[in-house]
């Protein structure tokens, strides 16, 4: 599986983040010990299709891909550059690819990348298509209020690009998904879509009872329930994913899961029973960036040697929508 | 009681000496979201109920609190 990434130019620490918010109960040290993230990259002046196109052209460069053979471009974001057209079509013109090709966007957030795998398998398997780019790309940080501590801690910017054919998804194994729209409220931006439009009331800044101040055009994220969600969902999901190749947690060399933030990935990784060095953690200098969060931990395993040729790995995203989902991937060969 | 205040001092990361079952959790700096968070851990390592936020937020006093953990036995 050929994966590379791309972080946006603009780094802020907690250092930054504890400046800014001015609150004694908001130290770098505080925020670090809460989340597991130490500094975060941040789209200033890059776009969705910006970190897609890079990601695209480190994939082009770190394995020697020729870019002429893609013949389908998926692109997972929810943030788009605009809400139309399709962000893909953007991305295949400025990649230079064929006009004879599809591209489409898909949007789901933290699940994004296992979906983005399943659309990519079936495409490939039904014979449409013979070399897809698979991109997640997410910048959460344009929608995030500079005074929201719950959110601006946590979410990080980024991309990743992967190159996907007939032979490589055949190292995917069966996938189990979820899904919940009950929990649409809890993980949402209000406005924007056909349901709350801009106006000059979204715009209205408002505090809420902890002192994060945001508007119904920025990022609201329940905490709480959130957790409350994945330690309710992710242990059955990790089960069935198990059941369903016929896998025990023994026959699994390494689990990447979405990286929400390092105390979540905790406490599921003791819930589940996953032994501490077969549980990939990848937080600190990227914090969580939503779909893009399992591919850019997958590279940054490989790149440590923490996934090794031939290994078996049990990859699951969850979260906004809720959505949900999990498969295994076989590295047959770095 | 003494042992279900402890329970929540524990649950929350507070020295059990500054709470009492008509303490206003508004009043705690540990309630905050990770405290909430805090405890659906607490609840779901200890008596394996996943408590829902919702559940959570109609909380007011740590008295409330006493009153589930107390429902749930030992």
């Amino acid at each position: 599986m050929k994966i590379s990434i791309a972080l946006p130019d603009t780094i802020l620490t907690n250092h930054d983040l504890e400046l800014g918010f001015n609150d004694p109960r908001w130290t770098a040290e505080k925020i670090y010990s809460k989340t597991g993230i130490e500094s975060r990259h941040i789209a200033c002046k890059e776009t969705v299709s910006d970190l897609a196109v890079q990601a695209s052209q480190n994939l082009i460069n770190e394995h020697s891909l020729d870019i002429k053979c893609i013949d389908f471009v998926l692109l997972c974001t929810q943030s788009p550059d605009y809400s139309l057209p399709t962000t893909a079509c953007l991305i295949q013109h400025r990649l230079g690819l064929s006009n004879n090709i599809g591209a489409l966007d898909f949007n789901l957030g933290c699940s994004g990348f296992v979906y983005g795998l399943s659309l990519a398998q079936g495409l490939l398997l039904a014979g449409a298509c013979s070399n897809i780019l698979l991109i997640m790309a997410e910048t959460y940080s344009k929608y995030i209020n500079f005074n929201d501590k719950s959110t601006r801690t946590i979410f990080g910017d980024g991309a990743s690009a992967l190159h996907l054919t007939r032979k490589s998804v055949n190292n995917i194994g069966k996938f189990v998904f979820g899904t919940d729209g009950s929990g649409f409220n809890h993980l949402i931006v209000p406005s924007g879509g056909g349901a709350i439009p801009h106006s000059s009331e979204t715009r209205i800044e408002s505090s809420d009872e902890a002192g994060n101040i945001r508007s119904l055009e920025n990022l609201y994220m329940n905490g709480p329930e959130i957790f409350s969600f994945t330690i309710r969902t992710v242990p059955e999901l990790i089960f069935s994913t198990l059941d369903r190749n016929s896998l025990t947690i023994d026959d699994v060399d390494l689990f990447v899961f979405h990286q929400a933030n390092a105390f979540l990935l905790e406490n599921l990784r003791l819930k589940i029973g996953i032994p501490k060095e077969k549980f990939y953690v990848n937080l600190k200098f990227c914090g969580n960036t939503v779909s893009a969060s399992i591919p850019i931990a997958l590279y940054h395993a490989i790149k440590a040697g923490k996934i090794k040729s031939n290994y078996t790995v049990l990859i699951a995203g969850f979260g906004v929508g809720y959505s949900w989902g999990a498969t295994i991937v076989h590295f047959s060969d770095i | 009681m003494n042992n279900y205040l402890l329970k929540v001092s524990e649950a929350l990361g507070i020295n059990n000496k500054n709470i009492n079952t008509e303490t206003l959790l508004v009043d705690l700096e540990e309630w905050d979201s990770m405290g909430k968070i805090s405890l659906i851990i607490f609840l779901d390592k200890n008596y394996n109920i996943q408590i829902t936020a919702d559940h959570i937020y109609k909380f007011v006093t740590v008295g409330d609190i006493v009153k589930l953990i107390s429902s749930l036995g030992e």
